[in-house]
């Protein structure tokens, strides 16, 4: 094809890529959390510090006394399903699992910051860092919360500040949210020759980091009481870039502007009551702004989500000195409206239920570690669509009459079910107690 | 310098989670500066010497508990890295000529983690290792281009990108330390699908070409691939006072591949190309180093790495045999403790090129380096008493001569007149320059 | 040595460049139907354009082998198979019909095209279609 005969291609933004944050998935889907905290639910952000204290309410943070570190795994199935009326299920299954690190730590020193907490997080997933599928359709069958933001790389730092003595914890912490800039310029090679033809690509990637900002308190307003606040920023990752592309009589030079939504604002309250030494019940509830989602493609719903309160709850027992139990209960209910329209997002309200326990190895002689387990599992309702064939969009501007093509025409259900184990280390450091002669040696 | 009171020579093992990603490195960033500002103080030349969280690149077995070392130790680290480069491109009628990808400066954190898990995990002798680098800028940013542009092979954007470390190491014995590391870097793949939605005849009002205007609708699926690195090392001190190690690490590389598919062209169908670039890239490397205190205060470190560059490729994943070659590059490092609190380092290290002219399609700049570093550490013991933790600062420059060369193109290396006439070094150029970098880092102890 | 992300730091492996992959193209002659079309219409989806590789300017590589699907509105075979390059086929057409192409080149890579056969809901009269 020659010059003169040059196609120029006008991308139209339809497709989002999304880069992870968040040291755990929101919505206390079982994906990432640290293993206590998986055990319980995902409740907890009253206190008294967990080591997912940094990313789930920082100011419980307070609490904490001496460095402590944990290694953590999980893996899972995530397994869902979508069938138009009148056929058959297609059902998906994939795999998802993660590795763990974080690390809490009061300031080093007896100084005037010796009230000051400091926690990191990470969180990997086991098989892509960073997975994203934006379609070029609107209407591609998506399990909404859990399609691209189960696989995602976060790092979460954070502090938290004891104020009253220790009564209160005051916290923040931020988490980074990386997005995509990509200019990329293709030329076919004039130089080339039919029996070795080229393209020639210049390629530019960059990922900068954007801030999603968390902020907490914690209290102790009696002995076996912890109340706990937070506000959590959303987060939303950005795809941006050019495609310039003139190769063979092709020409691409439109502007890439994608968003992933990855985490609604959310403000959560939460308690943890100690009747006795032995046992804690904590339970928390959390207002999520879903209303202001927005697609893949870097639009508002059609119709929009709903705000949602979702809430969990969480028992923990010691039921010997070196055993511990927990358990845990959350009820999601979902943001999704019925699907009418052009979208086909599968979601429905969810039960989490999870279970675990805590084992010191102290008393196996293994050292002083704590070896974390857990299961949880995920039900999804079924979720039911029908489309108002009226409302749909006309497909085909090129042939006469309103053409529909939708993917979940005349009307669909699904519904998704995830199981996940995990296990973990929980690993005290640093000196304890610190001896009188600070620099004494231990070999 | 001396982390506690009881002789101990370096401060011990570590822990370090570490994004790499540097804009100025030959390979990766570690490499030419070292993981950290102690270790840039000492030219990298850190093999034989244990007791930092940059054991885990320099050599994990490091990452175990140094005898005499205080039980349970954690060490936290954040440092801040910054380097310019100072470099000519020109033409050999002395103009000056502009690179496919500008060298660019770097801005960067490291946040590096050890701690003693002899207690924690009941094995004696074990420590580990964690570390974070991170751009100042962006977690990952990088260009790639045909090898026939103008460009730096190493020293532009080539290994600005986010990775990790995490290491263990264990001394089983008071004279004999192992270790293992893994260097956590990402490839990316994407794959880009445009699919046609409308298309309209226009001619173009400039040039009066006929094209057709069409409205496309793009959907991509991208994925991160986790590639892992290791690094293994051993430590072995015959006597007092001497230290012997051997490093093996293994070749890392990040790659960004995929294609792109423009679906119901009119009159065409499918159209689309596959793109794999290979844009960081570094060989295995085998060295062996020796720490030894020739007078007392004073400890040296040297090490002579080998580096498998003959496997080495560029950008566009070619390789240009005969022209990438294995290189033998040493290192030196000496530290001084002047004081119980304050300990000062100087250091050399030659980097060999990777990648000799030839006069041939390829215009990528590489050069020898020559570095000479400074640096200095300071205890600042016990600020809150003599039991809360320790704080120490460690600071670093490091002054890098490049000498550069010249490139005349051969007519005979390429396939046609027409491809030297459109090969954009043809005329040939030649390139020098310098690099100055330092780091400033802050460590507490629990 | 690659590995999935969070391998990485224990250990396990993943990821690879892929091949070349071929060019999958579908062609549906009509675009579309009318509505409750009951069987009336042969719609041709043709795949025959597809070719061993993507490439900037397509050319005819190597034969590549064909798979087709048909999910949505009930279809009727009139003629080809789900393996031939293109296939005749009629349509209820109660709902859309949507089409997916598998191509695969004799090195084994393999691509995928989605079509959909639309319903026309609207302006029956346009486009053809009994009021």
């Amino acid at each position: 094809m020659t010059r003169t005969g040059a196609i120029r291609v006008r991308l139209v933004v339809a497709a989002t890529v999304a880069w992870g944050s968040a040291a755990r998935a929101q919505t206390g889907v079982p994906f990432g959390d640290e293993p206590r905290s998986a055990a319980l639910a995902g409740s907890g952000l009253a206190g008294p510090a967990g080591l997912d204290s940094v990313d789930r309410n920082p100011g419980a943070l307070h609490t904490l006394e001496r460095p402590v570190a944990a290694l953590w795994a999980h893996g899972g199935s995530l397994r869902w399903w979508f069938a138009r009326r009148g056929e058959p299920r297609d059902t998906q299954t994939r795999f998802v699992g993660g590795f763990g690190v974080a690390l809490v730590a009061p300031w080093p020193g007896d100084g005037p910051l010796r009230t000051v907490r400091l926690g990191v997080g990470l969180h990997v997933p086991f098989e892509h860092a960073l997975s994203v599928d934006a379609p070029p359709r609107d209407d591609v069958p998506s399990l909404a919360l859990y399609e691209n933001r189960a696989e995602r790389m976060a790092v979460t730092v954070g502090g938290a500040l004891a104020l009253l003595d220790g009564a209160i914890g005051l916290g923040a912490a931020i988490r980074f949210v990386p997005s995509l800039r990509t200019p990329t310029r293709v030329r076919y090679d004039p130089g080339s020759s039919e029996r070795r033809p080229r393209v020639l690509i210049d390629l530019e990637r960059e990922l900068p980091v954007g801030l999603a900002p968390v902020v907490g308190v914690a209290a102790q307003p009696l002995r076996a009481l912890h109340v706990g606040l937070v506000y959590r920023g959303r987060a939303v990752m950005r795809a941006e870039g050019s495609n310039d592309t003139r190769a063979g009589g092709i020409r691409l030079d439109d502007p890439i502007d994608f968003a992933a939504f990855v985490e609604p604002d959310v403000l959560a309250f939460g308690v943890s009551w100690q009747p006795v030494a032995a046992l804690r019940v904590q339970a928390d509830a959390g207002w999520a702004r879903w209303s202001r989602f927005v697609t893949i493609h870097d639009r508002r719903p059609d119709p929009p989500w709903r705000d949602m309160i979702e809430a969990r709850a969480g028992v923990e027992i010691d039921i010997v000195r070196s055993i511990t139990l927990r358990a845990g209960l959350a009820y999601e209910p979902t943001p999704v409206p019925p699907q009418r329209r052009v979208s086909n997002f599968v979601d429905a309200d969810r039960l989490l239920v999870t279970a675990g326990a805590g084992i010191g190895l102290e008393a196996l002689g293994l050292g002083r570690a704590r070896l974390e387990l857990y299961g949880a599992w995920l039900a999804m309702a079924t979720a039911r669509a029908h489309k108002d064939l009226d409302a749909l969009p006309d497909d085909d501007a090129q042939t006469p009459g309103r053409q529909i093509r939708n993917l979940g025409a005349p009307a669909w259900s699904g519904s998704a079910t995830a199981w996940q184990a995990g296990l973990g280390l929980t690993l005290p450091l640093g000196r304890d107690p610190w001896p009188a002669d600070d620099d004494e040696a231990s070999r | 310098m001396r982390p506690s009171a009881s002789g101990v020579r370096v401060p011990s093992a570590v822990v370090a989670l570490c994004f790499a990603g540097s804009s100025l490195a030959a390979a990766q960033h570690e490499d030419r500066h070292g993981l950290g500002a102690r270790a840039m103080g000492l030219a990298g030349a850190m093999a034989a010497r244990a007791g930092s969280f940059a054991a885990l690149y320099h050599g994990p077995a490091g990452l175990a508990p140094v005898p005499g070392e205080r039980a349970a130790l954690l060490e936290a680290s954040v440092e801040t890295f910054v380097a310019h480069p100072f470099v000519r491109v020109e033409s050999l009628r002395g103009e000056p000529l502009r690179t496919a990808a500008p060298a660019r400066s770097t801005f960067a954190l490291l946040f590096g983690v050890r701690a003693d898990l002899s207690r924690a995990l009941g094995v004696r002798g074990l420590g580990a290792g964690f570390s974070l680098y991170q751009p100042g800028d962006a977690l990952a940013r990088w260009s790639n281009h045909p090898d026939d542009q103008l460009q730096w092979l190493h020293l532009t954007d080539r290994t600005h990108r986010i990775g990790a470390m995490a290491g263990l190491g264990w001394r089983p014995l008071r004279w004999l330390a192992v270790g293992a590391a893994a260097r956590i870097l990402f490839d990316i793949e994407t794959l880009t699908v445009a699919r046609v939605t409308d298309a309209e005849p226009q001619t173009d009002p400039t040039t009066g070409e006929s094209y057709v205007d069409v409205t496309a609708q793009l959907g991509e699926r991208v994925r991160a691939y986790g590639r892992l690195a290791p690094v293994l090392s051993v430590l072995v001190e015959p006597t007092e006072g001497l230290t012997l190690a051997a490093r093996y690490r293994g070749s890392s590389e990040v790659e960004d591949w995929g294609w792109t598919r423009v679906e119901q062209v009119p009159a065409i169908g499918t159209l689309g190309f596959v793109h794999r670039f290979s844009h960081h890239v570094e060989p295995d490397q085998l060295t062996v180093g020796v720490a030894l205190e020739p007078a007392p205060r004073w400890s040296l470190g040297a090490e002579v790495a080998w580096t498998d560059w003959s496997n080495g490729r560029s950008a566009e994943h070619r390789r240009y045999p005969g022209h990438f070659g294995d290189t033998i590059d040493p290192a030196v490092g000496i530290e001084w403790e002047a004081s119980a609190a304050v300990a000062m380092r100087a250091g050399y290290r030659f980097v060999r090129r990777t990648f000799d002219p030839f006069g041939g399609p390829a215009n990528l700049l590489d050069s020898d380096e020559h570095a000479l570093t400074v640096g200095a550490g300071v205890e600042l013991g016990a600020p809150g008493g003599a039991r809360s933790g320790r704080w120490s600062i460690d600071v670093a420059l490091r002054v890098a001569w490049l000498p550069g060369d010249t490139e005349r193109k051969d007519w005979r290396r390429f396939a046609s007149d027409e491809e030297l006439e459109l090969n954009p070094g043809r005329d040939g150029y030649r390139w020098s320059g310098w690099l100055a970098s330092g780091a400033l880092g802050v460590r507490a102890r629990w | 040595m690659r590995l999935p992300a969070g391998a990485a730091l224990f250990a396990v492996a993943c990821g690879s460049p892929t091949p070349v992959p071929p060019s999958a193209v579908i062609q549906i002659t009509p675009a579309a139907i009318c509505v409750d079309d009951a069987h009336r219409t042969p719609v041709t989806f043709d795949g025959s354009r597809s070719v061993e590789r993507l490439a900037v300017v397509p050319v005819a590589g190597e034969p590549v082998r064909f798979s087709w699907t048909l999910s949505g509105a009930s279809w009727r075979l009139v003629s080809g198979s789900l393996q031939s390059p293109s296939l005749v086929v009629t349509s209820a057409g109660d709902r859309p019909l949507h089409a997916s192409l598998l191509v695969t080149a004799p090195s084994g890579a393999s691509a995928r095209a989605i079509a959909t056969l639309g319903l026309t809901v609207d302006g029956a009269a346009d486009a053809g279609c009994a009021p």
